[in-house]
């Protein structure tokens, strides 16, 4: 030991141990992180399947209107949908983007970057001892320093990754809030998807009364079906309404599960994903479950 | 950030109002003419209530793609900050490197 009292490096080496124990704040971020992008992708789901509902319901109220027209000619404006495949395309793209931004900060505290940090220090360390400088270091020494080394690129990157989220927290806000504010909370909010598709499905169940009306009360068969597909038009409307509400829902909590991880509350971040991955599966289920309703109905 | 327009808003709120009444008035109609007469004209509502909504509906999205693009910002800062982390390593690799190039070095010179 030439030119490090030995005393001083066992000071140094427990300090260097205690400090790497406290540098890493754990693996909480990164759990975290993996669950927003989870969360963003099942989001991103509910919406493909609530715009593609919506968007074939609207798609059967335009054939049935353009089919009692008297003009001759076909325009693409005379199938209107309330999601048009460009907006469509671009909430996917937005939602890319916010997946893309998690998939950085996913990179940014993986626990590869800080491995490469220590393990370049640890050649570092064998290159002092091995060279002519011979430096003597302890095994144990050049483990902490390389163990430490990491530990505070670790930090570093955790804290950069928590600055970024608090500064990009507004921003991400706006985006979900105002996929939630389009979609609406209810049919009544009448700037909203919900309202578009309550309408197409008024004026569902307005042609299947229609029908009703101009069967002779005699005729119990056809009168009988017509109620069928009646019933099963509400459920079906319900079920989409449902989902649209629970797809606003999920958009919401995604705003409060990037927020909680901002704030370094990693347990609340994590309660609402997993409800967004919950809701999900209500979704799913709803939406078959209406699509049978709907094809009931159309088959009788 | 773009904002939706409106007047497209207030047709919107219009025509909501105009299909509760059609609405309203189907339920409380009796005779097959008057229910299927109303039930063409919610047919016509409903056309121009799905155009405007879609229009509002585009014009949220804009506003969407507009915050978006601060998220996008953010991301290029998370990926300097991988990039510097990178930095870190790369310069230790780089002192080994060069001190490797030392011994060498220092090798030869014990050979002469």
């Amino acid at each position: 030991m030439g030119w490090f009292p030995f005393k001083r490096l066992v000071l140094t080496a427990a300090l260097l141990a205690g400090l790497s124990a406290c540098a890493t704040p754990g693996p909480l971020l990164t759990t975290d992180i993996t669950s927003i992008r989870a969360g963003v992708a099942a989001t991103r789901d509910q919406a493909r399947t609530a715009f593609e509902a919506g968007n074939q319901l609207a798609m059967d109220q335009d054939v049935a209107w353009k089919l009692k027209q008297a003009d001759a000619n076909l325009r693409e404006s005379d199938f209107p949908l309330p999601v048009a495949p460009a907006d469509a395309l671009a909430w996917d793209n937005a939602f890319g983007a916010l997946d893309a931004y998690g998939a950085a900060l996913q990179r940014l505290v993986a626990p590869d970057q800080a491995a490469a940090t220590s393990d370049a220090i640890s050649k570092l360390g064998a290159q002092l001892n091995s060279g002519p400088l011979n430096a003597g270091l302890p095994s144990s020494v050049q483990a902490l320093f390389a163990t430490f080394g990491g530990a505070l690129v670790q930090a570093s990157a955790e804290k950069s990754a928590t600055d970024i989220m608090r500064r990009a927290d507004p921003a991400f806000h706006t985006v979900t809030v105002g996929m939630a504010d389009a979609v609406g909370d209810s049919p009544r909010n009448r700037a909203s998807l919900q309202f578009t598709v309550y309408s197409n499905w008024t004026a569902s169940l307005a042609a299947i009364t229609a029908s009703y009306s101009a069967t002779a009360p005699t005729d119990t068969a056809t009168r009988r079906d017509l109620i069928q597909k009646y019933v099963a038009a509400i459920q079906a409307r319900d079920a989409q309404l449902a989902n649209l509400s629970q797809l606003r829902t999920s958009l919401l909590a995604l705003a409060e599960a990037h927020a909680a991880a901002a704030r370094g509350q990693p347990g609340d971040a994590q309660f609402w994903i997993g409800r967004i991955n919950g809701w999900l599966d209500d979704i799913k289920q709803r939406a078959d479950a209406a699509a049978q309703a709907q094809a009931q109905g159309s088959a009788k | 950030m773009t904002q939706t327009n409106p007047d497209l808003q207030q047709l919107q709120n219009s025509l909501g109002d105009l299909l509760d009444s059609l609405t309203a008035a189907q339920d409380a109609a009796t005779d097959p003419a008057t229910i299927q007469a109303i039930a063409g004209q919610i047919a016509e509502l409903n056309h121009r209530i799905t155009a405007t909504g879609g229009l509002i509906f585009h014009q949220q999205t804009q506003a969407i793609t507009d915050a978006v693009q601060q998220v996008t910002d953010q991301t290029a800062k998370v990926q300097a900050a991988i990039a510097h982390i990178a930095d870190i390593a790369g310069f230790v690799n780089t002192i080994s490197g060069f001190l490797g190039l030392v011994d060498k070095a220092l090798a030869v010179a014990k050979l002469v």
